[in-house]
């Protein structure tokens, strides 16, 4: 298993280096570049020059390549070009937000998703089955900056139960730092639980039909024991990968959402520094995201050596 | 509750056991049927079966025959949505389907049990081997441990206790199938094992509980060839030393052979005929049954050439033949369409047949 | 030890049956793989919906310009509210018309219904570019893979592996900000190269299985007629999770093209595709919240035809859940 742990870790981290260097000469290549959007009309050639040499830009790419490395590796991320803030300072503020987001959403998300998926499928064909079927449906129809528009509508204009704009940080309290967040994280949750819970009811139901299934009738084992203790654990393996990939839905979600509600996350600065073609600060946010994707990807696939006993153990014996 | 159960039935048991007349298991008129979309599937079509105790009986069939749902129908753990929807099973004089879902749940696994075919599958990938049969020994032996959710699920997260009972127990029947190192493979899980190993797993948490009847679907098809032998050997064995009757079910001839004392010959839903397994394989009478031991290749008449039964096995839905075996059947009259065979006499020691062309009256032909 | 078997022949041999129990075979009816297909999605009441509703779909943005009440540029009462009507001298004619809104007017005094069905023509055009985009460069990138094998599979197949690690949308806004702005063109191609990936992995499973069988094809066959039934159905086999996948993502590239336009990323402001339409809503949602909504609506409803409609497509073709994802 330590193999197989090694290898995955291993496949992360080239990932990451890909992607960073994607980012490197991606960022490089835009057309018109950060120095004339910066500059705008005001740019003569003298000043487009001296801010390309302050940004090092006039730098052989190789050494510009190597100092970004090196940057990184030392967690060094410059400035924004607008701003002339640190851009970790900056990447700090907006990460919390986005992260609380995600958190409620997947939290409610996986809530709602776990139970729902097992009612489902132990009630085949019955109306809560095609009640979940069809609400699963539409969760995964409407695009999460949908939802929270629609929230925002209901819960905030109309019965003005909730804040619709703005974040509370933790430090202000938790029941304000909750109220700021609960309707993006729900807006976000829905769609992600959506298809969650879809892949909760199919998976049991195949574990259902499995042979040990019957064999565990056969033994006299009682029906929940059964279903939780018998069938659950085979029927989760393809639920944790389906929850790890679609966390980027989640990631998705949040970016979009933090719009409607106004917060000022990481989609705000990711979507600001694109049009303001602050690089800096959007190849960092772009790591940011990469990175935590990769490595829920590699959580997902470490937490397979829990729930399936044929990856911990490896192959058969004589 | 299931303590209580069982210690009810084998009180009854006791005092049936007592009129010799009872046999252990007794399948009386047995219908069970499947609808369909295209119609009702009659898998089982009054059928009667019975076994002894310290019997081994043979139930031969090819895939299609019923046998798989007539197994299933016994242990009451047919698929949605078939159901049975006559006749009767005696276990130790008392019918099965009189009884509650609860009594049912009691049973199986303890007084009767079963084995699958495919032992690749039937066993949970996520419990060890030693948690699986453990817990067939906590529902249906007085071991002091708790079968409630909430026990079951402790147990699943931390394992089960070492020393307890139960697990202990495991051990020794992991050591009863011959799987060496059993302490330490106890604690293993199925993927570990191999093919011959698994199947004995299940035939060690089969007879965990010392049932009175052992019901082994297919138990070595599964299986090597030589494996196959092994297991066979192994459940003769243990039939003494658990006191166990067994009812195999298979299509390999060779399987009955080599274990049965009785056989009964299974065809489209139907028994087509019983007898002792030598007898059987001495003096096939019905039809069906010569046509299979003739189509098998046997060492002591190797120059024999091989007969096939011509057609397929019939869709059993609706079947319009009295006799469901008539349309293949080389020796077929018009009666053998029109008037369902009873079953006659045809040889020794309760040797019969379900054909209108046999038994006494064939004498006088 | 005598069998018999054979030896005494009745009136009846084998496979022979009187008159009155003759039965025509009732062999087991052939299903083309298009019966198979429409007994699945008729049977399936939650993909008829899907069904009915892509063909309303298509058929507004093919007919759009005769289905609309009103002209596109057409303005009437400001923000009227859903089910109301404005006053007015719309044509021109010197007298008062009442003019009838069924979902109310935006900002500028657009209806919103014809907004909507002209946004269906953008939207599903732009869907469709998208989802050509995806597919093209995704089968030659699936086919080289899987046919060539070897160092060029590796690649390409790290290649799609490093893709999967960017979610679609970052992925999408990377490429607008790479290609300089807004603008439908460079929408689709940044969509569209998104969703490379899926496609890419798909056909390559499907070349690498139809590799497969053409060797045990030429093993076995014999006749002819073999293999021309084997093509009959093998290749429905083979395009069908290709379908069912393009069914599929059709309404993921109108999701993220509304996301893009929603963040300010997409189309430009004058391409009036339903994710524009929401966003240019979203500032007056709590004095006119239709202007949002009804976008969104439509999004919704359209999204959810095509994975209802996909969905039942993939339990009629038989194919395993894994094999095509869906999100």
């Amino acid at each position: 298993m330590r193999r197989y742990v090694l290898k995955r870790v291993a496949h992360a981290v080239f990932i990451m280096w890909l992607v960073a260097t994607t980012v490197f000469f991606g960022l490089r290549a835009i057309p018109g570049g950060p120095v004339s959007a910066m500059l705008g009309q005001e740019s003569t050639p003298e000043a487009a020059q001296a801010l390309r040499q302050q940004l090092g830009l006039n730098d052989p790419w190789y050494v510009q390549y190597s100092d970004w490395m090196v940057d990184l590796a030392t967690f060094d991320f410059g400035q924004s070009l607008t701003t002339s803030q640190p851009v970790a300072e900056l990447v700090m503020q907006a990460a919390p937000r986005t992260a609380s987001i995600g958190a409620v959403a997947v939290v409610v998300g996986l809530g709602v998703a776990v139970p729902a998926g097992i009612v489902s499928a132990t009630r085949k064909r019955e109306s809560v089955d095609y009640l979940a079927t069809v609400a699963a449906f539409l969760g995964l129809s409407m695009p999460a900056f949908f939802v929270g528009i629609l929230l925002a509508l209901v819960f905030g204009v109309w019965l003005d139960l909730l804040p619709v704009f703005g974040y509370t940080p933790l430090a202000e309290g938790v029941a304000p730092w909750l109220e700021s967040i609960l309707l993006p994280g729900v807006a976000v949750g829905l769609p992600y639980g959506a298809v969650v819970m879809r892949m909760m009811r199919s998976s049991l139901l195949e574990v259902l039909d499995e042979p040990y299934m019957k064999t565990a009738l056969a033994k006299g084992v009682g029906s929940r024991v059964r279903l939780y203790k018998h069938a659950l654990q085979n029927a989760l393996i393809p639920v944790v990968t389906v929850a790890g990939i679609q966390l980027a839905l989640v990631l998705v979600g949040s970016v979009t959402v933090e719009l409607v509600f106004g917060i000022q996350g990481l989609g705000r600065l990711l979507v600001d520094s694109m049009l303001d073609r602050n690089y800096p600060v959007t190849q960092v946010v772009i790591l940011l995201v990469s990175a935590v994707l990769v490595f829920t990807n590699l959580a997902v696939d470490l937490a397979y050596t829990a729930i399936d006993p044929r990856i911990r153990y490896g192959g058969e014996s004589a | 509750m299931n303590t209580m159960d069982s210690v009810d039935s084998s009180a009854e048991a006791t005092s049936a056991a007592e009129s010799d007349a009872t046999s252990l298991l007794e399948v009386a008129g047995l219908r069970t049927q499947f609808p369909t979309s295209r119609g009702t599937v009659i898998a089982v079509d009054d059928v009667n079966l019975t076994v002894e105790r310290g019997e081994i009986v043979g139930l031969v069939g090819e895939s299609g025959s019923g046998k798989s749902v007539f197994a299933q129908s016994i242990m009451g753990i047919v698929d949605h949505p078939g159901e049975i929807v006559g006749g009767d099973i005696r276990l130790d004089g008392e019918s099965l389907l009189d009884k509650s879902d609860a009594a049912l749940e009691a049973l199986r696994g303890g007084r009767l049990s079963m084995i699958f075919q495919d032992p690749m599958n039937s066993l949970n990938p996520t419990l060890t081997v030693g948690e699986q049969i453990a817990e067939t020994v906590r529902l249906h032996q007085d071991v002091g441990e708790s079968v409630s959710l909430p026990a079951e699920l402790k147990r699943k997260l931390l394992g089960a206790t070492k020393n307890s009972e139960a697990w202990r127990r495991a051990i020794e029947m992991l050591e009863a199938v011959e799987i060496p190192e059993a302490e330490s493979r106890a604690g293993d899980y199925p993927h570990e094992f191999s093919g011959g190993m698994r199947q004995r797993a299940m035939i060690a948490m089969a007879l965990s509980c010392e049932p009175d009847l052992l019901i082994a679907d297919e138990p070595t098809t599964a299986l090597d060839v030589t494996v196959q032998a092994q297991i066979l050997d192994e459940l003769r064995d243990l039939k003494d030393e658990f006191d166990t009757s067994i009812l195999i079910i298979t299509h390999d001839l060779a399987v009955v052979s080599e274990v049965c004392d009785r056989v009964a010959v299974m065809y489209a839903g139907e028994i087509v005929e019983q007898a002792d397994a030598r007898e059987l394989f001495d003096n096939p009478r019905h039809p069906y049954t010569q046509g299979l031991i003739a189509s098998t290749p046997r060492l002591d008449a190797p120059n024999d050439r091989l007969t096939p039964i011509e057609g397929n096995v019939p869709d059993l839905i609706d079947i319009p033949y009295a006799c469901h075996f008539a349309p293949r059947c080389p020796e077929a009259e018009r009666e053998c369409f029109e008037i369902a065979p009873d079953f006659r006499p045809v040889g020794e020691d309760g040797h019969e047949a379900a054909c209108l062309r046999r038994g006494p009256t064939e004498e006088q032909l | 030890m005598n069998t018999e078997f054979g030896e005494n022949r009745g009136t009846y041999g084998p496979g022979e049956v009187p008159p009155e129990y003759e039965q025509s075979a009732v062999a087991e009816e052939f299903t083309t793989t298009r019966q198979r297909l429409v007994e699945g999605v008729l049977g399936d009441r939650m993909a008829l919906f899907g069904a009915v509703v892509i063909l309303l779909f298509i058929l507004t943005a093919a007919f759009a310009p005769y289905i609309a009440p009103y002209g596109e540029e057409q303005t009437f009462g400001f923000m009227k509210e859903p089910l109301s009507s404005s006053q007015g001298d719309f044509d021109d004619d010197g007298e008062l018309e009442q003019a009838f809104h069924p979902l109310g007017t935006d900002s500028f005094g657009h209806d919103i219904l014809t907004r909507l069905i002209y946004g269906a023509q953008v939207s599903l055009l732009v869907a469709l570019a998208t989802l050509a985009v995806a597919f093209t460069f995704g089968t030659a990138i699936g086919i080289l893979a899987g046919y060539h094998g070897g160092w060029v599979d590796s690649l390409l197949m790290r290649y799609v592996d490093f893709q999967w690690a960017f979610p679609e949308l970052i992925l999408g806004v990377a490429i607008i900000a790479l290609s300089g702005g807004l603008g439908v063109v460079n929408v689709v191609i940044a969509i569209g190269i998104a969703y490379i990936d899926d496609f890419a992995r798909l056909i390559r499973g499907e070349v690498l299985s139809i590799r497969e069988e053409e060797y045990i094809m030429a093993a076995q066959t014999v006749g002819m007629s073999d293999v021309r039934i084997m093509t009959k159905e093998i290749l429905p086999n083979a395009v069908a999770p290709l379908i069912v996948q393009a069914t599929l993502m059709l309404p993921l590239a109108i999701l993220a093209e509304a996301g893009l336009s929603f963040l300010g990323l997409g189309v430009r402001p004058t391409t009036p595709t339903w994710g524009l339409l929401l966003s240019d809503g979203r500032q007056f949602i709590s004095e006119a919240w239709w202007i949002s909504v009804m976008p969104g609506l439509a999004i919704m409803l359209t999204v959810l035809a095509f994975n209802m409609f996909g969905d039942g497509l993939r339990d009629a073709f038989d194919i395993d859940e894994g094999e095509v994802e869906a999100r």
